[in-house]
């Protein structure tokens, strides 16, 4: 596997550097805009190489409402992508038919449990290779989106599904079930 | 050993409509049943219904029986035209089933994308199409055709609808009927 925090490349360089100069200039020039100065250190987080930010809102899927499209999305630092472990939180017992509302309540509470972020990421054909062979279902537990449906709104959570060639994109709402699943959760806050 | 699956259709799960009726007749009969939920019903991809089914659904064999309802028929037929050229599944049986055009956008990819009837039937050792004169969400014409296409036994119920709990739908007997004899049970 390529290391991908081996060399930024020109565009990440020129990306950098255009960031640390605006942020010199704010702090010479006194600039007190504290949202300022933080969404350009957001941007600047986002241009550390290999790792992925997890603190920007996620892309809003097609089938999600528009206007309002999130309901919960937990913030989940800079992520290193191939720190990836999934874990069963039924811990191989009885799990309910229809189980992602637990799923979720459980997931969220482990630390490291990822979000949309991360699901957008690993989605990406060129990031799968990250993604365990051994697993049919992964579950982003950190957002939750919300849907309107004629008459009626829903939750759902998004999970990637894997059918031995490729991975897909996925969901399902927090009242029904995801067969076999697993939750995503960054290892760096695993405990050893 | 004999395993029946039931698939629900667009915007359903299994706990809506004749679902849980059969699961409960079935399960009395001792007879195994799985009714999975489908991803994103609301808006289901073809890609999404079929990667799901395909590893909830395992390998399938003579023993293995499918009852799906809407969207769910075409969904299976999706799956019988991935399996190996070997194989036969028992059999099916598609309630207000379709292939063809519904003027439904959230569903237009599963009867845009290329679908090979005659490649998923030849899978299938028997298919039964119930169906109704009076659906407002799959014609007449296009059950018919369906039926056709797909060489499927015939069974029009008068006046049934979409045969969805809003029909009135919170059993339908015929499907047992229909079923118990393809199990031979």
């Amino acid at each position: 596997m390529d290391d991908p925090r081996h060399e930024p490349t020109d565009e990440q360089i020129k990306a950098y550097a255009s960031l640390e100069r605006q942020l010199r200039s704010d702090f010479l020039g006194g600039t007190t805009n504290p949202g300022v100065i933080l969404k350009r250190l957001e941007k600047l987080k986002e241009t550390a190489r290999g790792m992925v930010n997890c603190d920007i809102a996620p892309r809003i899927p097609s089938w999600a409402d528009q206007e309002n499209p999130i309901v919960q999305h937990i913030p989940g630092g800079v992520v290193d992508p191939s720190r990836l472990a999934t874990v069963d939180v039924f811990d191989g017992g009885e799990v309910p038919h229809n189980n992602v509302r637990e799923l979720i309540a459980r997931g969220q509470k482990l630390p490291g449990a990822m979000n949309a972020c991360m699901f957008d990421f690993y989605a990406k054909w060129e990031n799968w290779k990250y993604l365990p062979k051994n697993v049919s279902r992964i579950v982003f537990p950190n957002t939750i989106f919300c849907s309107i449906w004629g008459s009626h709104g829903y939750n759902s959570v998004c999970y990637l599904g894997y059918d031995g060639l490729s991975w897909c994109k996925q969901n399902q709402k927090l009242e029904w079930g995801i067969h076999s699943a697993r939750v995503a959760v960054n290892t760096s806050f695993l405990k050893s | 050993m004999t395993k029946v699956f039931l698939i629900h259709g667009w915007d359903g799960h299994p706990h809506n409509n004749w679902f849980p009726w059969l699961i409960a007749e079935l399960k009395a009969k001792y007879i195994e049943v799985e009714a999975p939920y489908l991803p994103n019903p609301a808006a289901p991809k073809v890609k999404g219904w079929l990667s799901y089914l395909k590893d909830y659904v395992g390998k399938a064999d003579e023993e293995t029986f499918f009852v799906a309802h809407s969207l769910g028929c075409n969904a299976v037929l999706r799956l019988l035209e991935t399996l190996n050229p070997k194989v036969k599944i028992g059999g099916c049986i598609f309630v207000g089933g379709f292939s063809g055009d519904i003027g439904i956008p959230e569903v237009s990819e599963f009867v845009s994308l290329p679908l090979d009837l005659k490649k998923a039937k030849s899978h299938a050792k028997k298919i039964i199409n119930i169906f109704s004169d009076n659906d407002e969400v799959v014609t007449l014409a296009e059950s018919l055709k369906f039926a056709r296409d797909l060489g499927a036994k015939k069974i029009m119920i008068k006046g049934a609808g979409h045969f969805g709990s809003e029909d009135g739908y919170k059993s339908l007997p015929i499907v047992l009927e229909a079923l118990l004899p393809m199990l031979k049970i």
